[in-house]
């Protein structure tokens, strides 16, 4: 009523203001001009960044191989790479490498040979319990030369700050920062890590990943519904696979099966590091040349071929589940390559992106059926074709389905309605508002500038990518909207709560 | 306005290049280059005639300001214990509820259209607001920063949101099994009932009014206790002229507020258990109290951290998760805060089958922190690890402002992280045995265990006495009936009006049976479905349903004291909860209940006129001796009712349930509402009668009790 009159003017208003202001101070191409790119002989694209302002840089290493590129069997298993990567390698973890190979190779002869028997039509339990004995054994044998985590206390020790990995569906990087005099460190630390992994501790790393997937999982009622939303919208595509791997299939790791995925995918021209910070670039690739020139050529991978079936019907996947409701929507959409990206963030924008957004102030400030509702151009992965997700929590004593039914009914009217000129301005500002901080960060750009390295294989397009959301109409939203918000190309997941 | 002293202009190579050569044997020494000079930012500090201490420090990297303003002695620790919630809620609703300008739509409006962002919340005791931009926005933003702490008007329909969000919040408590495990284990330690550890319940939530934010504002929010940072690219003296625009005329207040209170730790061991069915992994903190900031004891216990949890190469991670490969993080730390003390924890999630080894595992480090002095190993990692990366101190300027901050507020010298370093240089593994001993209590750790017991490898009365925590939540308290004796009086004219307008009391008392025929639609995942239902009501306490569905016929009878279930040829009897349930259902019947107006044994009070689904209504609330309460809306001109509201079971649990009565008939001397929507947890249901007959025919043997129950 009165409120809504006041919100209209306010708009109006403001669309003046950003177009009175509307020369935008801060010329991005100022800082696209200050990196240095190259490229090594053996493929590995270095990415440099100029900031002197405090004697420290960033690093982050991304490599384009993630869950997607799991084996059969042995999904999760890049997962499992990404912290193996911290183990060492023949120099750095080990008391005695010679001594700690051949009991290396002791346990994993007998691991080998439980595999082989609990594959048995007849499995043999006295022959079992023996191998489980030997294995104690061995594993105590290696223990012994073990220096352990030593590759992360150096890191650490030497003042790195920020040391992690994080592996997605698409990639998996490595980062963290050291004070800048440091840097020749990290080029001996990282190369090697990747010239000459030992995967040491390899049967408790299973069990570690074993302990974060019941962390990330199965013991969180989200967890689960995010398995099982996955896996319903995808039927083909390994989207739909387990990133962190099923179970079964974590036990199914073998050193062998881990060095063979290592080979293949972690070749030069298959990683991109990037470099913010301190540095000088003629003595970072001077550097680069030294350590990562290591690393032997190799043809850049096959990359995943399956693609996503279209989908005819409207999956509906229900979890019954002692935990409050909680409500996923998915609709499939093209890769991030695809022309529709750029509408379908500012979709995302509009749908589920703040206080202003529709969702938002329909079920969270009007009706206060949620509690929350937000909307991912991209899920779970954005180099293939993957899901624009919204994600609602709905408010006490409220079921998913209640809520459901009014965002669907929000989703049907935006399909027929084109979205206001005003609304398009705010999301606009807000997309360049939001480029500028995500520059503010030494290790924020780095991933910024890798990762737009390995989704598009030019890191340049960061920086496009403003433009690209500047060039959406009011019809391109409209039209998006219409291409992919259908019945059977949906896929609803929800927590309908339940007693004990 | 006094300038703070220009100190420190110290190049950090003095600091910091010390270049090293690694003692590694097998690794080839490496030697690194000193560090390169750079000066640590200097803010400046300019304190307003009002008090506030404003921080300005420049940073013209990137178009970008950040404000924030910190109030001091202004927190949760302030509200009383029957409104815990009250401080979160004021400062949700001093940024939401829009000011004596502007509504919050309205600035929400404005500060999307800009990608700016103004935030408010209270922690237990200070209270943020902060304020980001671009900084061509700089004014417009620290206009609207400054109007939403000083003008809030705490518009009611944002405080219900407020509301509803927290009281959604409470009922989330229990889903995630970490979140369950720190806010039991901040309990055990400060105290269930402390500020520092207190969450709010429903019932407190409840109990806050507009009213109480509106004083909490007052009293609180007091410039003499505020300071504000702001950094980023904008020129200081330009920056401080906006300042004092907006925040220079506000007036000190003059009310002293209560300092925090101190806690006093009494040490024992303790051993607690939470339950969560649904998980297989446990989630297990050990600890005691910690420290208060200024305890000369800290530079020796930041090695102490590094050693013991502070990351990987640290003991607990060393053995919890690398040689045992019992948890994904295993970590521990001695905290210390300026307020009040910290805690020290070691925490690890580990699976149920092994919660008895890693919780050994756990006290088997702490202990060895008091007996074996760190490793030369682990002194590198711990001691050098800390100072090598102290540059990281300074890397972000809104870091070194925020801490510049803090140091004045609490009085500590500016210069006390270079004091610190200073002191960290000397702690030998000796210092970190002794502070071990001084700091740590191996013998009085309290353990909480959050999983499933049924699972676990050892009983955790192993441990000691095992205190089962209720973490179950407590439901909403019901409104108390209460009425003075003229809405009493009140009440019960306008209920004979309704029931006059209705047909009046003797045409239903001669009421003996209403059998009604009708539909009811629904609304679930699959789309909106219809049945066919029938049901036979006898006053005053039988009743018969009947929902043809495509499974088959569902009947359920209450006859009484009793009541059963009958589906597809298989009869059940109804738990003692649902014949009481439908016990005040009965009081509920309008039908039933009009038949008794002349003479009521209920109690019916007049509250006001109200708006109920757009219109106005006239509000009666009822307690009946079944002790049911609910309340009618009756529409106050022709005395119809218009619906009902009443706490009561949803399809989504316990719940608020409303009734609205949209078209009436008139049958047999009486008027009945035909088309009844049903709104209960988001759901609706839509009731429609097609035929309705008054003491018709019925077998009383739809209401004996089926043969074998």
């Amino acid at each position: 009523m009165n409120k809504r009159s006041l919100a209209l003017s306010a708009t109006l208003w403001l669309l003046l203001l950003v177009a009175a202001g509307g020369v935008w101070a801060f010329d991005f191409s100022a800082m696209e001009k200050k990196v240095t790119p190259f490229t090594l002989d053996n493929g590995m694209t270095f990415l440099v960044l100029e900031d002197h302002s405090v004697p420290v840089v960033s690093f982050v290493l991304t490599a384009d191989v993630g869950g997607t590129n799991d084996p059969k069997e042995r999904t999760g298993l890049s997962h499992m790479f990404e912290h193996l990567a911290f183990k060492g390698t023949s120099e750095i973890g080990t008391k005695d490498y010679k001594a700690e190979q051949k009991a290396m190779a002791r346990l994993n002869a007998f691991h080998d040979q439980l595999r082989a028997e609990q594959q048995k039509l007849n499995v043999d339990s006295t022959r079992i319990a023996a191998l489980n004995d030997s294995i104690t054994a061995a594993q105590a044998e290696c223990d012994k030369y073990v220096e352990m985590n030593e590759y992360s206390t150096w890191v650490e020790q030497e003042g790195g700050v920020g040391l992690n990995a994080g592996t997605g569906y698409d990639n998996t990087s490595y980062y963290y920062s050291f004070p800048s005099n440091k840097l020749e460190l990290w080029f001996h630390l990282e190369s090697s890590r990747f010239v000459d992994p030992v995967f040491r501790d390899f049967y408790k790393e299973r069990d570690v990943i074993k302990e974060e997937r019941r962390m990330r999982v199965e013991s969180n009622p989200i967890g689960r519904l995010v398995d099982e939303f996955i896996h319903s919208a995808f039927r083909a595509h390994p989207y739909g696979y387990a990133l962190i791997g099923q179970m079964s299939e974590i036990d199914n790791y073998t050193p062998e099966a881990a060095m063979t995925f290592f080979k293949k995918y972690y070749v030069p021209s298959n990683m991109v590091a990037a470099i913010v910070g301190d540095v000088d670039p003629a003595q970072v690739k001077a550097l680069a040349q030294k350590y990562f020139g290591r690393l032997p050529k190799a043809p850049k991978p096959e990359g995943v071929r399956i693609m996503e079936p279209a989908q005819t019907a409207e999956r509906i996947v229900a979890m019954p589940d002692k935990s409050q409701p909680v409500l996923l929507v998915g609709y499939h959409r093209p890769a991030a390559s695809d022309p529709d990206h750029a509408p379908l963030q500012a979709l995302a924008d509009y749908l589920g992106g703040g206080r202003t957004s529709l969702l938002y102030k329909n079920l969270v400030k009007e009706k206060k059926i949620a509690t929350q509702a937000v909307a991912f151009p991209s899920f779970p992965g954005e180099k293939f074709p993957g899901l624009f997700g919204i994600f609602i929590t709905p408010a006490k004593g409220i079921t998913a389905d209640s809520c459901r039914v009014v965002a669907l009914a929000e989703i049907e009217r935006l399909k027929n309605e084109p979205i206001p000129e005003a609304e398009l301005v705010k999301i606009k500002a807000r997309a360049k508002a939001n480029m500028v901080r995500g520059m503010s960060s030494r290790d924020g750009l780095a991933g910024a500038l890798a990762n737009a390295q390995i989704l598009y294989g030019d890191w340049r397009e960061m920086f496009k990518e403003l433009d690209k959301i500047n060039a959406v109409t009011p019809a391109d939203i409209q039209r998006v909207a219409n291409t992919y918000f259908t019945r059977p190309n949906r896929t609803v997941a929800y927590i309908e709560t339940v007693e004990e | 306005m006094k300038t703070m002293q220009r100190v420190m202009l110290i190049a950090v190579a003095l600091m910091l290049a010390i270049a090293v050569v690694p003692a590694w044997g097998r690794i080839k020494p490496m030697t690194y280059p000193p560090l390169n000079p750079f000066e640590i930012p200097q803010p400046q500090k300019i304190t307003l005639d009002n008090g506030i201490r404003v921080y300005l420090l420049e940073d013209h990297t990137l178009p970008i300001v950040d404000l924030s303003v910190v109030t001091n002695r202004c927190g949760s620790y302030l509200e009383p214990p029957a409104k815990v919630g009250l401080a979160r809620m004021t400062f949700e609703v001093m940024r939401t509820g829009g000011t004596t300008t502007k509504t919050g739509d309205q600035i929400d409006e404005e500060l999307e259209a800009i990608g700016a962002s103004v935030e408010a919340s209270a922690g237990a005791v200070n209270a943020t607001a902060h304020a980001n931009a671009l900084s061509e926005y700089a004014e417009q933003v620290l206009a609207t920063l400054a109007d939403v702490l000083r003008h809030p008007v705490f518009d009611q329909d944002k405080i219900e949101l407020a509301k509803t969000g927290l009281r959604s919040e409470i009922s989330r408590r229990n889903d995630q099994p970490m979140q369950m495990v720190v806010r039991e284990f901040t309990k055990l330690l400060y105290g269930a009932e402390s500020p520092y550890a207190r969450v709010p319940e429903y019932v407190t939530v409840d109990a806050v009014t507009r009213q109480d934010m509106v004083l909490f504002h007052a009293a609180a929010v007091q410039p003499g206790n505020m300071q504000i940072g702001v950094v980023g690219d904008f020129k200081a003296d330009e920056m401080l002229a906006l300042l004092k625009k907006y925040f220079g005329d506000w007036p000190t207040a003059a009310q002293e507020l209560p300092a925090p209170p101190e806690i006093n730790y009494v040490f024992a061991p303790t051993v607690n258990y939470a339950e969560k069915t649904d998980v297989n992994q446990s989630n297990i903190l050990l600890g005691h109290i910690g420290g208060k900031m200024g305890d000369p004891d800290y530079p020796a216990t930041i090695v102490m951290n590094g050693v013991l949890g502070g990351g990987f190469g640290s003991r607990l991670a060393d053995n919890v998760r690398t040689r045992l490969g019992l948890a994904y993080t295993a970590m521990g730390n001695y905290t210390f805060q300026y307020t009040y003390p910290g805690i020290f924890f070691a925490y690890a999630a580990t699976k149920s089958e092994s919660t008895g080894k890693a919780i050994r595992e756990m006290i088997k480090q702490i202990k060895s922190m008091q007996v074996d002095p760190p490793t030369a190993t682990e002194m590198k990692l711990a001691k050098d690890g800390w100072l090598n990366s102290f540059v990281f101190n300074f890397d972000s300027r809104a870091q070194v402002l925020g801490r510049m901050m803090t140091y004045d507020y609490y009085g500590f010298p500016l210069d006390y992280l270079q004091q610190l370093k200073a002191a960290v240089e000397k702690v030998t593994p000796q210092d970190v045995v002794e502070v071990a001993k001084r700091k740590l209590n191996p013998d009085n750790l309290q353990l909480l265990v959050v999983g499933k017991a049924d699972d676990f490898d050892e009983p955790l009365a192993n441990f000691g006495t095992v205190n089962t925590i209720d973490i179950s939540i407590p439901p909403p308290a019901q409104e108390a009936f209460a009425a003075s004796p003229e809405e009493l009086a009140q009440g019960k004219a306008i209920l004979l009006k309704t029931v006059d307008a209705c047909g009046g009391v003797a045409a239903f008392k001669k009421i003996k049976s209403i059998n009604t025929v009708g539909k009811m639609t629904m609304n679930t995942p699959q789309g909106a479905f219809t049945l066919d239902v029938k049901s036979l009501e006898v006053p005053p306490d039988k009743s018969r349903q009947e929902v043809i569905t495509p499974m088959g016929t569902q009947i359920m009878v209450v006859n009484g004291a009793e009541g059963w279930m009958e589906m597809g040829g298989k009869k059940q009897m109804l738990p003692a909860e649902q014949v009481a349930e439908s016990k005040k259902e009965n009081d509920r019947n309008t039908t039933m209940l009009f038949a008794r107006a002349d003479n009521p044994d209920y109690q019916v009070a007049y509250k006001g006129e109200v708006e109920f689904q757009g219109k106005k209504a006239a509000r009666l609330d009822f307690l009946a001796v079944s002790g049911a309460q609910f309340t009618l809306f009756v529409d106050p001109a022709g005395y119809l009712p218009m619906g009902m509201r009443f706490a009561g079971q949803t399809m989504a649990g316990p719940g608020t349930a409303e009734q609205v009565y949209t078209e009436y008939k008139q049958i047999s001397g009486v008027k009945l509402p035909v088309k009844t929507t049903i709104n209960a947890g988001g759901m609706t249901i839509e009731m429609e009668s097609t035929a309705t007959t008054i003491n018709g025919q019925y077998d009383a043997a739809l209401f004996a009790k089926p043969e074998g129950m």
